[in-house]
């Protein structure tokens, strides 16, 4: 794991240095194995290309805390869309956060995907996340989520009550996100 | 959801991926207290089934029930439905169940799309089918079959291939192992531009694994 975050790094900082991505997706990114060592330098390389991204995408990455997450996506202040899969987010406490330190900006989103496909528990609720990394979701225009339960997309719908919403996407991926009874709505009527 | 219609400017509405045991009383609820969506023209339904074995019609009756009021999507014009069991298919007889579930959507001339071309050319022995991917509707449209396994990218700059847990419709495949990040042009077409280093002109990239994919302007 060790040799694979100086690998990380050394890609982070090459384009880091150019100071011209905008679109950074990060998979699987093991942020609850950054050595203490090597935190400082992730943070200034995080820091640089928080200068230019606008669109973050964080798919099976792995964190030690829900708080390093959030400080993560909080460190880039020009970014306007935000895309998380089946994150993973530990429960160590706020000594364990890779960016604790860095400033936490106020993001003006305009699109955000939140989903999972692994199960109920590993899913990050719009509503939550948008208090919680403190996201500015008053030009939001698109909203992509997996919803869980049905009750839940009501409480996302008044979560970004005050977006210019222009297209929603709610989504249901896991079978224990239903309630209701099974009804069979076959017909055969050809 | 009394709060939607005051802010909110929807032009496009998307139910799913779904479960396959999604069912009407789920999404009665979830939707519970719509309001009047006046300006959406575009519904997609997607409804993903592990296997044949599960293939139902829980969901399809409500959508058909709801979609079709007036009152509620005066100015939809196209609905969409992408259903599979897993990356198949679904066969010509369950897709015909789902258009039968879906008779007045058919009715009131509102599509989907995908039966036009199905009711036009009803003799091929798969049904019609789209794939989309990224936040893009589809270009092509027509509706034929010969065009059901086309991937459609309008209103979308860049797709990434071969991405390790990169979802597809974030342009992701599961089963590559290097990832690479192609552009797509004005016409929809790729231009894949892969294992080049980057330099001043990368303007995007997908970092897993120390594999690392970017391309250029």
């Amino acid at each position: 794991m060790d040799q694979y975050w100086r690998n990380y790094l050394v890609i982070f900082r090459a384009f880091a240095r150019y100071r011209s991505l905008n679109r950074l997706w990060l998979s699987e990114v093991p942020f609850n194995f950054v050595k203490r060592h090597q935190k400082k330098g992730l943070r200034e390389t995080i820091t640089a290309l928080g200068s230019t991204v606008t669109e973050l995408g964080l798919y099976g990455c792995h964190f030690s805390s829900y708080e390093e997450m959030t400080s993560l996506i909080r460190s880039f202040p020009l970014c306007n869309a935000l895309f998380i899969r089946d994150c993973v987010t530990g429960e160590q406490d706020a000594g364990g956060n890779a960016f604790a330190g860095l400033p936490e900006h106020k993001l003006s989103i305009k699109d955000i995907q939140l989903c999972s496909s692994l199960s109920n528990d590993l899913l990050i609720d719009v509503s939550n996340l948008i208090e919680d990394a403190a996201l500015d979701v008053g030009s939001l225009t698109s909203l992509a989520c997996d919803v869980g339960i049905s009750e839940k997309t009501r409480t996302i719908a008044a979560a970004v009550s005050v977006s210019p919403m222009e297209q929603f996407q709610v989504a249901c991926a896991q079978p224990g996100g239903f309630q209701g009874k099974r009804t069979s709505l076959i017909t055969e009527r050809r | 959801m009394d709060h939607l219609s005051k802010k909110w400017a929807l032009k496009s509405l998307t139910i799913g991926p779904q479960s396959n045991e999604a069912n009407a009383e789920f999404w009665e609820e979830a939707f519970r207290g719509l309001p009047p969506l006046p300006g959406v023209v575009d519904v997609t339904i997607i409804c993903n089934y592990p296997t044949a074995k599960a293939f139902n019609t829980y969901c399809w009756g409500y959508f058909d029930r709801i979609l079709t009021r007036r009152d509620l999507f005066p100015a939809l014009k196209r609905v969409y439905v992408q259903s599979n069991y897993g990356s198949q298919q679904l066969s010509y007889r369950r897709w015909n169940v789902i258009y039968d579930s879906l008779h007045a959507i058919r009715m009131r001339g509102l599509g989907p799309r995908e039966f036009l071309a199905f009711e036009r050319d009803h003799r091929t022995d798969s049904p019609p089918h789209e794939t989309q991917i990224g936040s893009g509707q589809a270009t092509n449209d027509t509706g034929r079959n010969g065009d059901r396994n086309g991937v459609y990218v309008r209103n979308m700059q860049w797709i990434c291939v071969g991405g390790f847990n990169i979802p597809k419709d974030r342009g992701g495949s599961k089963y590559g192992r290097m990832i690479t990040v192609d552009r797509v042009n004005a016409k929809g077409s790729v231009a894949r531009r892969a294992g080049t280093p980057p330099d001043a002109t990368t303007t995007s990239v997908v970092v897993a694994h120390g594999a690392v994919g970017y391309t250029r302007n």
